[in-house]
């Protein structure tokens, strides 16, 4: 299942999993051999529109052949929280278009995201939210979750 | 600095064309986009040789600011005529000393972050998304007057006066 802990500012410091920078961290700890996994290329041609042709060799269509390390934001973070469980990524570096694919990596296996921004998320979807361990099912449940700890962060 | 500046960086592959108005620009948006590789093509326009080219009108100059030093860059700056971009990583832009300082440098700033910014007084008007069309990059408005439609669902909208400042002591 898919957890958001919701927080503008990042995650508290005693998190030590906690990765604040996952473009620089897919660098410098990911595993290239990822890219070659299916739902890995299919989110590469989906965010990037780039085709996967070895793992060290990614087609784009608009600067050639590029290396692992210049896949998108979205796509390292993406590949990093459905590959690494045991870290939490910031989810911030997600684009919009990375909603649907946060919510299937949920519905394969359990994964903590912190999250700084309403991500759109379309019903159905069942999410916890892991400031508190409740669960929202609904767009408007969502948005309440997101904006009372917004605001709560802020002591409002 | 005042007024508008008007951008095209480029190298043989990519072509950025964008206009900033305002001390606070945003960027976010889907990715792929080309975020990131704006902020690489800034930081490479400013290193001779690199192949990145820049033209600016007025007398702008764009450059970017890195995590480890900001601080003595917005500290020690003289020249208010800067534009500065920040990627996602630059988390320094969440926090009240970056807001302070970037009040006093009277710089502007291209932020491309997805988080929201309260410490920073950023005009709905000047928060945009990427868009390419062949290998050219412009910034498109994030809110469009036809996306405002999108907020019919809403119980209550707050709004604020449009000479309200931020208030950093």
């Amino acid at each position: 299942m898919l957890s958001l802990y919701i927080s503008r500012y990042g995650m508290p410091d005693t998190q030590e999993n906690y990765v604040s920078n996952p473009d620089a961290w897919f660098d410098h700890q990911g595993n290239n051999e990822w890219i070659l996994g299916n739902m890995e290329r299919q989110i590469i041609q989906d965010i990037d529109g780039s085709n996967v042709i070895t793992s060290s060799i990614i087609e784009n269509p608009i600067f050639g052949a590029i290396p692992p390390s210049r896949l998108s934001g979205t796509v390292k973070t993406l590949i990093l929280i459905k590959n690494d469980s045991n870290r939490i990524f910031d989810g911030s570096w997600l684009g919009e278009d990375a909603a649907p694919w946060l919510l299937r990596i949920g519905n394969m296996c359990d994964r903590v995201v912190r999250l700084g921004y309403l991500m759109p998320f379309e019903e159905p979807f069942l999410i916890r939210i892991a400031n508190d361990g409740s669960m929202v099912s609904n767009v408007r449940e969502y948005y309440d979750a997101f904006f009372s700890w917004s605001l709560k962060e802020d002591g409002i | 600095m005042k007024g508008s500046v008007n951008v095209v960086l480029h190298d043989s592959k990519i072509r950025y064309e964008f206009c900033i108005r305002r001390n606070i620009t945003v960027i976010r948006g889907k990715g792929g986009t080309g975020k990131t590789t704006l902020y690489d093509m800034v930081r490479l326009a400013n290193m001779p040789g690199s192949g990145v080219k820049m033209t600016l009108s007025a007398n702008a100059k764009l450059a970017t600011l890195a995590a480890d030093t900001w601080e003595l860059v917005l500290a020690g700056l003289t020249d208010s005529n800067y534009i500065f971009v920040l990627d996602e990583f630059c988390q320094f832009m969440r926090t009240q000393e970056f807001a302070r300082a970037a009040k006093l440098s009277g710089c502007y700033f291209i932020l491309i972050t997805r988080d929201n910014l309260a410490m920073l007084p950023c005009s709905i008007h000047e928060m945009y998304e990427l868009y390419t069309v062949g290998r050219t990059v412009r910034f498109s408005p994030l809110y469009s007057k036809t996306k405002y439609g999108s907020l019919n669902f809403a119980a209550a909208i707050i709004t604020e006066d449009s000479n309200s400042d931020n208030e950093i002591k």
